[in-house]
């Protein structure tokens, strides 16, 4: 809790709304032209580069960027901005993935398919796990941020601003699907960067980078080393944190399969370029703090509550706007993306295979309510620090970088080996987690799981037909050439 | 061994002229695709 607010409730409840009703009206517009599963789900396969960067760039920026990286420089100092800037390599590894997903998938729908397909039950079922276990704890993460946002900086109460937040995203996304959210991440997306400007801009005007070098430098050198051990842990760590996010991530891989033919990887690398410099940006007043006697109470609020006492007034409302929008644009993908992996993967894979389409795009719906009903239950009580629930998740996603990149680009990968490489990995990260620090987390699970798959492929090379990830096309082919070839001759009946 | 104050410098000017970069990107992506029909 902060002592002191930086905007009067009123404002804040005023902000809320307006843009509360900014984002359903337009999902609502948008929602307009989805029509059927592939307009609900994947928005028509036909997104363009504009809006495919922008979606890329507001859904990785996340109230974790401006919020933790902040954390992260008052911490580690300039590793710990570089640290969290390179989440951004995700992005740039996942451009050439993108255009192959979408080569192997034409018509695919979710990541968990992809390694249903590629792999096998098992590992199928170890993935789902893990996937489903990271998107409610990213959404989890992303609607306590919401709450102690709002109440940080305005006086709303946590539990009306979660679920404000959290409300008004659910609306707009059952409204209008894919669409609703690709759209409305363009204009948060576009806040955001132009938010994150003004801010560091401002604080630039009336701090000198030379004092908080020269500040920091005498009252805690730490952050200034180059060579600060935990520090440079937290950048591998980080960085094979994020590339496990996004190649696991039903999030990435929906957009993936949303865009249009040969805009994957433009829009990726785009975006990956444009993220590089957020953390950065949001971060480096962090270190300003100890200048301006901020009293910081929570390390996770430092950077708004500086921003807010160096800007005042208008600069409590652009970082309002500017971490609103990035919860907003996050949730959003969040409850779309896990809404499609759980209706595809869990509902029509276990429960209803027979469903048609139309029949998957209510239930698709019902799956997005649910998941905001499920996710407001456990926000509500508001357990742990925003890194603490989040990291935890770290060691399960870094596992599935080595099955998810080898199963994509080699035939010879083991499934076996993957499914071990996802349990081992995921089970030694852990340990390394509780054991040793939450830095080394994802460090340890990709190893461990890196080892299993090459060693399993090297041992026990598989043959994989790549033909066999579009079950429906494959079939179709073959009823097409049955029906062309030549007809035996039975005119003697 | 501490980071220079050109390194810090440079990071944060850097960082601060590229966030920009990407706002005006954004806008002219946008405008291409809107002129070129190609959206969504």
């Amino acid at each position: 809790m902060i002592n002191e607010t930086i905007l009067p409730e009123t404002t804040g409840w005023l902000l809320l709304a307006l843009f509360s009703v900014a984002w359903i009206l337009l999902g609502r517009y948008w929602g307009k032209k989805a029509s059927g599963l592939d307009g609900y789900m994947l928005a028509g396969r036909s997104v363009g580069l504009a809006l495919g960067t922008a979606t890329a760039v507001a859904t990785w920026v996340t109230s974790n960027t401006t919020m933790l990286a902040p954390q992260f420089a008052l911490e580690f100092g300039i590793w710990g901005m570089l640290a969290y800037s390179t989440a951004s390599f995700g992005l740039f590894l996942f451009a050439p993935m993108a255009q192959r997903i979408r080569q192997l998938m034409p018509r695919g729908y979710t990541s968990g398919e992809f390694v249903r397909l590629r792999y096998g039950r098992a590992a199928y079922l170890l993935f789902l796990a893990i996937s489903l276990f990271y998107a409610l704890t990213w959404m989890i993460s992303m609607a306590m941020a919401g709450g102690t946002l709002l109440e940080a900086l305005s006086g709303i109460r946590y539990e009306f601003g979660m679920t404000v937040v959290l409300g008004v995203c659910v609306m707009y996304t059952l409204f209008g699907g894919l669409y609703a959210v690709i759209g409305t991440d363009f204009i948060q997306s576009f806040i955001i960067l132009v938010g994150v400007v003004v801010v560091a801009v401002a604080t630039l005007t009336q701090v000198d980078l030379s004092q908080v070098h020269a500040h920091t430098q005498a009252t805690r050198p730490a952050l200034m080393h180059v060579l600060f051990p935990a520090a440079i842990m937290a950048v591998f760590n980080n960085l094979l944190f994020g590339l496990g996010e996004i190649f696991h991530s039903n999030v990435w891989w929906s957009r993936a399969f949303a865009m249009r033919e040969g805009i994957g990887k433009k829009a990726y690398m785009l975006g990956g370029l444009l993220w590089l410099p957020i953390p950065v940006a949001a971060g480096f007043i962090a270190l300003a703090a100890p200048l301006l006697d901020v009293n910081i109470v929570r390390p996770d609020m430092v950077g708004p509550v500086v921003a807010g006492k160096l800007l005042g007034f208008a600069g409590a409302i652009v970082v309002f706007v500017v971490v609103f929008s990035s919860i907003a644009s996050s949730i959003d993908s969040l409850l779309a993306a896990t809404a499609d992996l759980i209706t595809k993967d869990v509902i029509q894979q276990f429960i209803m295979p027979k469903a048609n389409d139309a029949k998957l795009e209510k239930i698709s719906s019902w799956v997005i309510a649910g998941l905001g009903v499920v996710t407001w239950l456990v926000c509500l009580p508001r357990i742990g620090t925003l890194a603490t629930v989040l990291f935890f998740a770290g060691a399960l996603v870094a596992s599935t970088i080595w099955p998810i990149a080898m199963g994509l680009y080699s035939k010879k990968t083991n499934p076996t080996g993957a499914a071990l490489g996802m349990l081992l990995g995921s089970l030694g990260g852990l340990c390394a987690y509780f054991l040793v620090a939450w830095y080394v987390a994802a460090l340890v699970g990709t190893v461990i799981s890196m080892t299993c798959v090459l060693v399993s492929t090297w041992i026990a090379p598989h043959s994989f037909d790549w033909a066999d990830l579009n079950p429906e096309i494959s079939s179709d082919t073959e009823s097409e050439e049955a029906n062309l070839a030549p007809q035996p001759a039975g005119g003697a009946e | 061994m501490i980071f220079p104050l050109g390194f810090f410098e440079f990071l944060v000017y850097g960082g601060v002229a590229l966030t920009a970069f990407g706002a005006v990107l954004v806008i002219v992506l946008l405008l291409r695709d809107l002129k070129e029909g190609k959206l969504w």
